[in-house]
């Protein structure tokens, strides 16, 4: 079977720290899968290294049978990567900016105009769009980036704590159109340090501290196979 | 190309804000405005100067005066009355300048005794065009002085030249440059070359440090918002995305200086050949020696500019690559703003040619001097040097963005930096 994405023996030194010490987990296709950890524990280096943005200082990973690191050009095909905190060109508007994305991603003028049509319908910002993306607010932009990362219909999308500081009402927002995105059969690989929300997300999650993977599983299989209520209580009970 | 069109057409909608163009446009106006009114000036201190006369003499040696006066070009106003009453009249006119011509002056002159004529000056300001109109005052008073002193001479040797009396031995002074000869005084020219240079290198400084800073307030924006990662896992060569912001930055670095070179023509223009002259300054046949700068020589250094520009962004690129955000950005341009202000400082205060080996191969090395020294090069014909000059900037620019390119490619983009002072601790995320 072609995994969605194969992570081996996976490991990443910064100077003299350790940020991952060999984790390894495999994602199948259209499933949504969650990094779960406190801040510092390796996920952002985990899903750069994925996102071609790092590479490793071991181990490989293959999004769809391509190895990320041997060749980046035909990984970042089939990705797209929404990384934390970020954020889009200030004096473009939000229009522009979706078409400037889509650019990069086709050579077809109408096929470019489908993504953009289909990354504003995702943004859902009406006609504060066409306005400049510097007067837009925390939750605004967060919707931008996550259609832009959508709207290419990429076969792993590759979200970094996509609700990060958003109110509860845009966070649920964000949260809808992942789940949306997957339902279409597409592959999420996720992180947060809210757990919840990835329970509410991912089919499959992965618990990771200190560069380690401490226990993988569904949730509800987690949630049963340590007696916990949620997935916060599985991380504490697990952790120790 | 679709590619590199898109991010170069990104760039300029990010770097084309009003926040960026306000100064330049702000420079560029005042480099107009300042020629215009230069230019307004000029013809008022070439054109004929307005004068009120009091002449209290009203004999043929005191006409005689005016009409010198005249034949120079000065618009007399007669006036009478003490001075008090003169000077009222000269405001009312909107005249600077008041000149009484006393009673008893042809017959002090035929007694050969000397004459004090009172001159008064009305300040209105302390520009440098009020002192410029002074000098060509006093210069027609010579003038005056000399007519007076060849009609005496006239009278007492009949038939002789005053002129051979008075000066036995003359000078005709040459200037020669290249294989060119022309009548006229170094110092002359020096006052020509001067007025037309003065301001070059000053743009050309600005123009560096400004496109560097643009690019490194570009670079460091992407990294600080994270726009950066966005578009390292899009699907194109890395290499375009380095071209493209570079190129980005040039055209808006080369339309400036187009604008720039622009009003600098229209500005050097409103004064260059005539200053001098209304200073007084025989120019004497210093236009024959062609040292002034062409258009030619204006594109060759538009060319210069725009390669030093281009090493000016490639360099900043590869030290911008070690920011973390926008403004340390700005601090990792610093040694490169270094490299800028010491030809720039050189070739103001200093000639290369008599400088020490040392310095010649530092100056030499460093690529921004180069258009530095162009237009005394362009002067002085040294072709060879200008040439030699671009084609190392156009080398070392390539070098950089070969580098710049290789880093790109790699995650250092990502991971590189500087630490000032006290080694930060690195963190996993």
């Amino acid at each position: 079977m072609e995994f969605a994405c194969s992570v081996r023996d996976l490991t990443r030194d910064y100077g003299g720290l350790r940020a991952l010490a060999g984790i390894s987990f495999d994602i199948k296709p259209g499933e949504v899968f969650g990094l779960i950890g406190p801040n510092g524990s390796g996920k952002t280096t985990t899903l750069r290294i994925v996102s071609t943005l790092l590479r490793p200082s071991s181990g490989t990973v293959s999004v769809f049978g391509v190895n990320v690191v041997e060749k980046p050009d035909d990984a970042r095909r089939l990705i797209s990567y929404l990384p934390e905190d970020a954020g889009a060109y200030k004096n473009l508007s939000g229009l522009d900016y979706l078409r400037f994305m889509a650019t990069f991603y086709t050579q077809d003028n109408r096929d470019r105009d489908a993504m953009v049509e289909q990354g504003k319908e995702m943004a859902d910002l009406g006609e504060r769009i066409r306005h400049r993306v510097k007067t837009y607010s925390k939750g605004m932009a967060r919707k931008l980036l996550l259609a832009r990362a959508l709207m290419t219909r990429p076969r792993l999308a590759v979200l970094d704590e996509p609700t990060s500081g958003l109110d509860v009402a845009n966070s649920m927002g964000i949260r809808t159109r992942v789940k949306d995105f997957a339902a279409k059969g597409l592959t999420v690989l996720l992180s947060s340090h809210n757990m919840l929300e990835v329970e509410f997300l991912s089919d499959r999650v992965a618990l990771i501290k200190q560069g380690k993977i401490i226990e993988t599983g569904a949730p509800e299989e987690l949630k049963q196979k340590h007696g916990c209520r949620n997935l916060e209580e599985v991380f504490l009970k697990v952790e120790k | 190309m679709r590619v590199l069109a898109n991010i170069v057409l990104k760039e300029l909608k990010e770097l084309l804000t009003v926040q960026m163009l306000v100064p330049f446009l702000s420079a560029m106006l005042i480099l107009f405005v300042v020629g215009r009114v230069m230019r307004g000036e000029r013809a008022k201190v070439t054109g004929s100067t307005s004068v009120v006369v009091a002449d209290r003499d009203q004999t043929d040696e005191s006409r005689g005066m005016t009409e010198v006066m005249r034949a120079e070009h000065v618009a007399l106003v007669a006036a009478e009355g003490d001075s008090v009453a003169l000077l009222k009249q000269a405001k009312a006119l909107g005249i600077d300048w008041i000149i009484v011509i006393p009673a008893g002056l042809a017959e002090s002159v035929a007694a050969m005794r000397p004459v004090t004529v009172d001159v008064y000056n009305i300040v209105t300001s302390f520009s440098v065009m009020q002192a410029v109109r002074g000098f060509a005052l006093k210069n027609v008073l010579q003038k005056v002085n000399e007519r007076i002193a060849a009609n005496r001479f006239e009278r007492a040797y009949p038939g002789s030249a005053a002129g051979a009396a008075k000066e036995a031995v003359r000078s005709r002074e040459f200037v020669a440059i290249r294989d060119r000869v022309a009548p006229g005084n170094a110092d002359s020219l020096m006052k020509v070359v001067f007025s037309q240079l003065f301001l070059i290198p000053v743009i050309l400084l600005m123009i560096l440090i400004y496109s560097s800073q643009m690019i490194a307030a570009s670079i460091g924006q992407e990294k600080e918002n994270k726009t950066l990662e966005t578009l390292l896992t899009v699907p194109i060569k890395r290499v375009s995305i380095v071209f493209g912001k570079m190129l980005g930055a040039g055209v808006v670095a080369l339309i400036i200086s187009v604008l720039f070179i622009g009003a600098m023509i229209y500005y050097t223009g409103s004064f260059a050949q005539d200053m001098p002259r209304a200073a007084g300054t025989d120019l004497g046949g210093i236009g024959q020696l062609d040292i002034g700068l062409t258009v030619q020589s204006f594109l060759l250094l538009g060319v210069g500019l725009f390669l030093a520009v281009l090493c000016a962004l490639s360099l900043t690129t590869l030290l911008a690559v070690f920011a973390d955000d926008a403004k340390s950005a700005q601090m990792t341009v610093t040694p490169l703003m270094m490299l800028v202000m010491l030809p720039y400082f050189f070739t103001m205060f200093f000639d290369l040619g008599s400088a020490s080996m040392g310095v010649k191969v530092l100056i030499y090395a460093i690529p921004f001097s180069y258009p530095f020294l162009t237009p005394n090069a362009v002067m002085f014909g040294h072709y060879g040097l200008i040439f030699a000059g671009y084609g190392y900037m156009a080398l070392f620019a390539a070098a950089c963005i070969t580098i710049a390119a290789r880093i790109f490619s790699t995650d250092r983009i990502l991971t590189a930096k500087l630490h000032w002072g006290r080694k930060r601790k690195m963190k996993a995320e």
